[in-house]
């Protein structure tokens, strides 16, 4: 680990030198004994006629060692020790924006291409070394992101996302390439927005039409296609019946027993069953309605699509359940007969399917067609190798490590200043406060 | 290996009172004396109550004995009037200071000490009546003498005390006893004997003054002592060890003055530091 660091300020580190010259002069103190005068020299002599007459060693206080390793530490605290980048400091991380807004076109292009065509120019002047790409939520792995621009993020994903959370990158060397403008938002990321006005078209379904914002009202549009509702095989047989009666209350087809990939267009719902390593029992209970069931989850945190949230969890913290626009995730084999009340069942899961059900293939809500203004830019920031936000956890610990020695020093400085203990009472004599230091003047 | 000087040999060659020094002096010697049972103490040493002729009568004060309050007048007239009165024998304290240079040796110094214990030693007397010669032994200028009858002089010794510069080699001042003087001597006793002082059959306090390092309170590491009165040197390296040899040898010597000095009950020896307040001192030596 110790291997890993480098120093934001090496030339600090000649600071050392420093070190070198207290030692130097503790050692030339301590090879010249302090003079002092005294009326007690027989006393003395008496007192060290019984030891061998030898010159005394030269020795370096132990509180001089301390204050060298205090100086030390304080000169590579400053010098700003860090683990070194594991990339290069000089790489741009570009965070792309798939959520609907950004596939609306003014009419010549796409505000996706509008932003691409804005970042593009922008990297090429930021003159990063490295320029590596993700798009959050389906490709959000940073550690494998692209080094270009996938050409398949310029098609809407099949399911709707939300647009990336900008707290999650707002650090420096991140550029977000978005519609809207994120000043307000970000503080060390920059961002590449499109702008754009607002765009009419289908925001959702009202019964058996289309329902089309003008960019003043609403308005029935043409008929819904006839949507389907798929469910995976292995899913327990008693919520496949709920869902087939949601199905058919909604209008829409019911496909039970296969899933077809990719999902087609006319997919509303697609149900997915878990194939997990072994069943076993779980209790599980919401909405007022709890049930004995067959598992076999838990079920992961994300799809090919993206992140998908839990909707139930068994007794002992297993997800079972798990939903995500146009989809839900199943990981119940069977499940016994549901207890409390006999409505608790049924509207529990018609309203988990209501609220996962996706909108027909090219709608986007209307808070999305809204206008994201005009294009903004703002660069990145880059990482600060000066000032106070430089101070790292191996800064923190070098700073540490020098005030213990100092205190360390100054106590051990302060210890040699002997008070009268009970082994250097001289019987019958006052020596309440006799705690100076001859040395003091010197 | 070759020793660079860093001191002088008398490190602490002078004497300087502190501004409120001598407000101070005369707040301890004032307490000193109204405490009842020291006042008891340092009145019979010193004489303080009975033997006078009767002069006349003053306002009696906060501090004064209220022995001396004449009860009859105050019966009287209902006014606490104290008598005034005149020795019928002139009481005599002699204190002697040792200037030489090993009272050069501190910090804090030995002679500023010394200095401060004989300027209260006198003011208590002062205040007891009784006059005081004070002896200054050695020193730049030699055996200085001051002879102070009245508190009003205690400037006069403090200029005294604060133009002495502790110099030379300590020698016994020789001065003529009266049979009633008590003999203070404040010194370090570095190259006395205390068979000087059980020759006479007098009243002596003996009040050694020695600094924290030489009652081995100091720092470790290499020193070399200097006598600063015969110009003797040791280096040598001050541990754990040395400094417990030289605590029991420094005891051993302390022992022999008190074995020697025992017989003798109107001699009395009492040690203490330099660091130590002259109050304190005072105290001390006066109840031990």
């Amino acid at each position: 680990m110790i291997g890993s660091l480098e120093f934001a300020r090496p030339s600090l580190l000649a600071l050392s030198l420093v070190v070198l010259i207290v030692l130097w002069f503790a050692r030339r103190a301590a090879a010249h004994p302090l003079i002092d005068a005294t009326g007690t020299l027989e006393i003395w002599k008496r007192a060290t006629s019984e030891k061998p007459r030898s010159a005394p060693k030269p020795r370096i206080p132990p509180a001089v060692w301390w204050l060298a390793a205090a100086l030390v530490s304080g000169v590579v605290a400053l010098a700003g020790p860090r683990t070194k980048q594991t990339s290069s400091s000089n790489s741009l991380l570009v965070v792309v924006d798939r959520s609907p807004s950004m596939y609306l076109s003014d009419g010549t292009k796409t505000r996706l291409a509008h932003a691409l065509s804005i970042a593009r120019t922008k990297i090429t002047a930021l003159a990063f070394d490295e320029v590596t790409w993700i798009a959050p939520p389906y490709a959000d792995d940073e550690a494998h992101a692209s080094n270009t621009f996938r050409d398949e993020w310029l098609e809407a994903p099949r399911f709707d996302v939300a647009e990336p959370d900008p707290a999650t990158y707002d650090r420096a060397n991140v550029l977000f390439v978005t519609d809207h403008s994120l000043q307000n938002r970000l503080k060390k990321a920059g961002f590449c927005a499109s702008g754009g006005p607002a765009v009419s078209g289908p925001i959702g379904v009202d019964g058996d039409h289309i329902l089309v914002f003008d960019g003043v009202s609403l308005k029935a549009g043409a008929l819904v296609p006839q949507r389907t509702v798929h469910i995976a095989a292995g899913v327990a047989e008693r919520i496949v019946r709920i869902t087939e009666a949601w199905a058919s209350a909604r209008g829409f087809q019911f496909e039970p027993g296969f899933v077809i990939a990719p999902v087609p267009d006319s997919a509303a719902l697609t149900v997915y069953g878990s194939s997990g390593p072994s069943a076993h029992e779980v209790d599980v209970q919401r909405d007022g309605w709890n049930a004995r069931a067959t598992a076999v989850g838990p079920l992961p945190t994300r799809d090919s699509h993206g992140s998908i949230v839990n909707w139930l969890t068994s007794t002992s913290g297993e997800c079972v359940v798990a939903s995500a626009p146009g989809r839900v995730h199943i990981a119940l084999r069977t499940i016994d007969e549901p207890r409390g009340d006999p409505a608790a069942w049924p509207v529990s899961w018609s309203r988990l399917f209501d609220e996962s059900v996706s909108l027909p293939r090219g709608c986007v809500s209307i808070a999305e067609r809204s206008s994201a203004g005009d294009p903004a830019v703002r660069d990145p920031g880059r990482p600060l190798t000066d000032g106070p936000e430089s101070i790292g956890p191996w800064t923190a610990l070098a700073a540490a490590c020098a005030t213990v020695c100092a205190l360390v020093a100054v106590w051990l400085a302060s210890s040699t200043q002997r008070t009268p203990a009970s082994g250097d009472t001289i019987s019958g004599v006052s020596m309440s406060g006799a705690t100076m230091n001859p040395r003091q003047r010197a | 290996m070759s020793a660079v000087p860093r001191a002088s040999p008398t490190p602490f060659p002078r004497v300087a009172f502190a501004p409120d020094f001598l407000a101070r002096l005369e707040l301890f010697s004032a307490r000193f004396i109204a405490a009842r049972g020291r006042a008891e103490e340092f009145g019979r040493r010193f004489g303080g109550v009975g033997g006078h002729d009767f002069i006349g009568y003053r306002p009696y004060h906060a501090f004064d004995d209220t022995r001396l309050i004449d009860w009859n007048v105050y019966a009287r007239t209902d006014r606490a009037l104290v008598k005034i009165t005149r020795r019928e024998m002139s009481e005599r304290v002699v204190i002697e200071l040792d200037a030489s240079a090993s009272m050069g040796a501190g910090p804090p110094g030995k002679l500023q000490c010394g200095a401060e214990v004989a300027a209260a030693f006198a003011a208590l007397a002062l205040r007891e009546r009784a006059s005081v010669r004070f002896v200054v032994c050695g020193g730049r200028d030699g055996g200085r003498t001051l002879v102070v009858e009245r508190a009003t002089r205690l400037g006069d010794l403090l200029r005294l005390l604060a133009s002495t510069e502790a110099h030379g080699v300590d020698s016994a001042t020789k001065t003529s006893l009266l049979a009633r003087e008590r003999r203070i001597v404040i010194s370090d006793f570095s190259t006395r004997q205390p068979s000087e002082f059980t020759a006479l059959n007098r009243d002596v306090h003996l009040v050694r003054i020695l600094a924290p390092h030489e009652l081995g309170l100091g720092p470790a590491g290499p020193i070399e002592w200097i006598d600063p009165e015969r110009g003797g040197r040791l280096a040598l390296e001050l541990d754990a060890t040395t400094r417990a040899n030289y605590a029991r040898e420094l005891e051993l010597e302390l022992e022999h003055w008190r074995v020697t000095l025992t017989p003798f009950r109107r001699v009395r020896h009492s040690v203490h530091s330099s660091a130590n307040a002259f109050e304190e001192i005072v105290r001390r030596s006066l109840v031990q």
